[in-house]
């Protein structure tokens, strides 16, 4: 617990700046395109990936996209473009 | 995003691959971070996938397979640098393509296709006449072009031309008019006629410009009546005589008919026959040829009904048929009431499209067959159109 409330000092530091969160190092960026495109940006690497989820490391934790006839149209060493029928992104517990 | 687009894959070429093995994240990440940009990855099963990825990554994804017991096998390559590889030895190919791409630009030069918008009362060809004259034709080159002069030339020439717009798109000279609206022909015939009926009519309308009417509407005129009076002499004016004008329109009655048998003559065959044997060249409208002569058995009129034939198109162009040649003579062949007033509906169609004239309206139709007694079939239309119906014809020694 005292893990977590340390990794978001420095987001409300950057908050309380009027700063953009996003600039800081390590945090992963999700944008979602309709329901059918996934980019992950800041990810560490693929855990695993099959056609219906792929989970990616990230700085907070294991990042899971389910859904359907997935396919990476995109994997660079920061950024991941997951497109295919996306059900759900969330956050494995830990 | 960080994407390259299809095009520039293509120009640069790529590869799709198949990974086969049981640690194919670990060579997706290994990739990832050495800066090996894969697309387009595909599960095929939990030991395989496919990806797309440029020629030059490939060899760098080669070496990182090492050690993680993953076999990579290419699908296919794509893109221009394999098109090129595969063909550089193809010189008359390459020699054929420069020579086709070194025509079209040439023909890019020249105009093709003349395309004339807007003529209503002016002859497209008449346009043409004028562009011809002004040495733009077919196969014109385009530097000799000056599109505004053009259209202004092309106003000058013809005054029925308001204006005139020539545009050049592609290879396409696009020349757009517009017509002037012409004044109206002011008539000053001043010789004595008289308008008279052209045909039985019941007047609808009378409008009299010059002379005076003889007719009112609701009237009913014989051909050849006076309708509009040229003669306008009164005791005190003993010689007033005009050239009568005016417009009268009428309701004109048509009545066509045709007759049609219920027994029509048909080539049909008569029983007699011939075979024969065709040897076409190349094909039909080249050469052909006939093994029994040219005659086919005397017959006036014959159908040919092809029973074998095999064909050496991909060797040598040469078509080999049998058959039979079957005579055909006129015979007389029942056919059935709808038809034969069919038949008769179209004569008298046709007929009726002869007699009323092209500008009049039609108002109403009606259509009757009836059985005649010689078993033919009568059918009859009668029209009722609304025409003009005046025609001037000057007086005796006007």
């Amino acid at each position: 617990m005292s893990k977590r409330r340390h990794r978001r000092k420095p987001v409300r530091f950057m908050e309380y700046l009027d700063l953009p969160v996003e600039t800081l190092p390590g945090i992963p960026k999700l944008t979602l395109l309709g329901r059918d495109t996934v980019l992950v940006e800041n990810h560490k690497g693929i855990l695993e990936y099959n056609s219906a989820c792929v989970r990616l490391i990230t700085a907070l934790g294991i990042l899971r996209i389910g859904g359907a006839d997935m396919e990476l149209k995109e994997l660079g060493s920061e950024l991941v473009t997951v497109r295919g029928q996306v059900e759900s992104v969330l956050f494995e517990m830990q | 995003m960080n994407m390259r687009s299809p095009v520039w894959n293509y120009l640069t070429g790529y590869v799709n691959i198949k990974a086969e093995g049981v640690a194919l994240e670990r060579l997706l990440n290994n990739a990832a971070r050495k800066g090996v940009r894969l697309t387009g990855i595909r599960r095929l099963s939990p030991v395989a996938l496919t990806a797309r990825l440029s020629a030059k990554d490939f060899y760098a994804l080669h070496s990182l397979r090492k050690g993680m017991r993953v076999r990579i096998k290419i699908l296919d390559k794509r893109g221009l640098p394999f098109i090129y590889t595969r063909n550089r030895f193809r010189k008359v190919l390459l020699f054929g393509w420069i020579i086709v791409l070194a025509l079209l630009f040439a023909a890019s030069r020249y105009v093709w296709f003349v395309d004339i918008k807007g003529c209503e009362k002016v002859g497209e060809q008449e346009i043409m006449m004028l562009l011809e004259n002004e040495g733009i034709l077919a196969g014109t080159p385009q530097k000799d072009l000056e599109p505004y002069s053009l259209g202004s030339k092309l106003m000058q020439k013809d005054p029925r031309i308001a204006w005139a717009g020539v545009s050049l798109k592609g290879v396409i000279l696009t020349v757009q008019i517009k017509e002037a609206v012409q004044p109206p022909v002011i008539l000053n015939d001043t010789r004595p006629a008289n308008v008279y009926a052209a045909k039985d009519a019941l007047i609808i309308k009378i409008t009299a410009l010059k002379g005076e009417a003889r007719v009112m509407p609701g009237d009913v005129v014989r051909a050849g009546e006076v309708l509009i009076s040229g003669d306008l002499r009164t005791d005190s004016t003993p010689e007033l005589f005009v050239h009568a004008e005016g417009e009268v329109i009428g309701h004109v009655w048509y009545t066509v008919s045709a007759k049609a048998d219920l027994y029509e003559n048909k080539l049909m065959r008569s029983g007699k026959s011939v075979p024969y044997t065709k040897i076409i060249f190349i094909s039909p409208s080249v050469y052909e040829t006939f093994t029994n002569g040219w005659d086919f058995g005397g017959f006036a009129d014959y159908e040919l009904v092809k029973s074998r034939g095999f064909e050496l198109d991909r060797l040598f162009p040469l078509r080999v048929e049998t058959g039979a040649c079957f005579e055909l003579v006129n015979q007389k062949a029942a056919r059935s009431m709808e038809d034969a007033e069919r038949e008769a509906l179209a004569q008298a169609e046709k007929r009726l499209i002869e007699t009323v004239p092209k500008d009049a309206v039609i108002l109403s139709k009606e259509t009757v067959s009836a059985a005649e007694d010689d078993g033919s079939i009568m059918v009859e239309i009668t029209v009722r159109t609304e025409e003009q119906i005046g025609k001037t014809i000057l007086l005796q020694g006007g």
